[in-house]
């Protein structure tokens, strides 16, 4: 049964407690140089995407993690076998002990998933399994204020279609994701 | 380089360009030393090391890139997932170090003699030893050479790599750096009997090879200019954007240009007296051009923008808005 995300724009405020969360739970490092600015790897991205001109100027808040695909480019490419799809959940995970740091799978994925730490190795969202095989929630729908993001199985997500209208991403790699606008 | 694909850099570019290198060069020196046997094997002893060094060091520059260089050597557990380019080109490229460092030393009379007094078929039956490494050894350098290319171009979402056109273009390239670098050799060192006529024939080839990469970059960039809008932007980068004076003056102008005229002019008898620096200058110039190539075209591989509607131009937008 395959698991992904939904995520509800109108509720979302950019306020990246969920990008905080993940990287809290996980224990992702917070920087790996010095440079101003420099924040490390995210497995949880907020964007602001302005459009429009003024008066009819809008600003919307997007909070993404890796979208879990059907069909994830990553897996097809890494060349140590290193990424892989759990047949149970379809949550895509990397065994860190495997991965060569060679950002074949960067290229690969259409939403610039993949991460890189100091360790060299390849990073991203691993659907919380610890939180998620007991039954929690991932950090980030746990942490979100507005209640903006969801997790679960595809079929149950599929509900935020009638109610909030919202779509499946497409995409030939199939993301298991959800939006509403 | 805001705006350029930079997250791979140099390293990479260097392997590309050292990979292709060494495959044209044991290309040229195979089917010398598979025609002429032992008449040019000054050249031939140059083209096998040269070809062998080259790999190892483009090699080594990979493996410096990656996160987990001494996780990577171990090939049979970090190459094993062979529907990955990554995988298939590793392999690869070990068989050509092993195939071309083999042929090098069956080519080193010192060594040669060092294991003939040891195992004395070795020596003995150097011809056969020599053939059958030369051989096999084309179709898999020429892999090497491919690959370097097929490693971008199988990529979906970075629309100016993801053409069989780049394999194509990288093939010709390391094919003519590769040839030059065996000419320019040769121009030097060999004299006597059958000396002008395998120069004569490695310049027509070297002339011919880059008459066709500027037929291929010309399509390539034809093609991407009227691709998608992605690709489009990526060509114009090369073109007329951040990274056209590398492109125009050291990929064109280096790379092509002056090899060319070179060529044609040694060819023609009208520059013979500049023996010596000549096919200095053409080398040069050559490899110059062909690592630059290898640059423009990682820097030009930006990601597509997912221009679909609804809501992928959000994510459209996640990609561009910092």
């Amino acid at each position: 049964m395959q698991k992904g995300f939904y995520l509800d724009t109108e509720r979302c405020m950019g306020c990246h407690t969920c990008e905080a969360a993940c990287k809290n739970w996980n224990g992702v490092e917070p920087k790996i140089t010095d440079k101003p600015g420099a924040q490390g790897p995210k497995w949880r991205r907020v964007t602001n995407i302005e459009s429009g001109a003024y008066p009819n100027a809008q600003i919307i808040s997007v909070s993404l993690s890796c979208m879990h695909c059907g069909e994830p480019a990553c897996v097809a490419v890494c060349p140590a076998g290193a990424i892989s799809k759990r047949p149970e959940d379809g949550i895509v995970v990397v065994d860190q002990s495997k991965c060569i740091g060679c950002h074949y799978c960067f290229f690969a994925c259409p939403f610039g998933v993949p991460q890189y730490g100091s360790s060299g190795t390849m990073q991203k969202c691993n659907y919380c399994l610890d939180r998620t095989e007991k039954g929690q929630e991932p950090a980030c729908v746990n942490s979100c204020p507005a209640l903006a993001i969801r997790a679960g199985t595809m079929d149950e997500l599929a509900k935020y279609t009638q109610e909030r209208l919202a779509r499946q991403l497409a995409g030939s790699t199939q993301p298991s994701m959800l939006i509403s606008r | 380089m805001e705006g350029l694909q930079t997250t791979w850099g140099s390293l990479i570019a260097v392997y590309l360009f050292l990979g292709g290198l060494g495959a044209g060069c044991f290309v040229a020196t195979a089917v010398i030393a598979l025609t002429t046997g032992e008449r040019f094997r000054s050249t031939v002893r140059f083209g096998a090391w040269a070809s062998a060094i080259t790999i190892v060091v483009g090699t080594l520059m990979l493996l410096i890139e990656v996160g987990k260089p001494f996780r990577a050597l171990v090939l049979f557990n970090s190459f094993s997932n062979l529907q990955s380019w990554m995988a298939i080109g590793a392999w690869l490229v070990f068989g050509a170090i092993l195939f071309n460092g083999l042929f090098a030393l069956f080519w080193t009379e010192s060594v040669l003699r060092w294991a003939g007094a040891r195992v004395r078929f070795l020596e003995k039956k150097r011809k056969v030893f020599r053939t059958v490494l030369a051989a096999p050894g084309i179709f898999l350098n020429l892999g090497v050479a491919f690959y370097t290319g097929v490693l971008l171009g199988v990529l979906p979402f970075r629309p100016f790599w993801n053409t069989w056109w780049l394999p194509a273009l990288f093939t010709v390239s390391a094919l003519d750096t590769g040839i030059g670098l065996v000419t320019a050799y040769a121009t030097l060192r060999e004299r006597g009997e059958g000396a002008t006529r395998l120069r004569r024939i490695l310049e027509v080839s070297v002339i011919t090879l880059i008459v066709i990469e500027g037929v291929v970059l010309g399509y390539y960039l034809h093609k991407m200019l009227n691709g998608s809008a992605d690709a489009a932007r990526a060509a114009q980068l090369l073109i007329r954007g951040a990274v056209s004076p590398v492109f125009w003056i050291i990929v064109v102008g280096l790379g092509l240009a002056v090899p060319l005229l070179v060529c044609l002019s040694q060819l023609s008898g009208s520059l013979r007296r500049a023996a010596v620096v000549l096919p200095l200058v053409a080398i040069t110039s050559c490899l110059l051009g062909g690592l630059a190539l290898r640059f423009v075209v990682l820097w030009a591989g930006i990601p597509s923008s997912l221009s679909s509607p609804s809501t992928m131009q959000i994510l459209a937008g996640i990609r561009f808005v910092p």
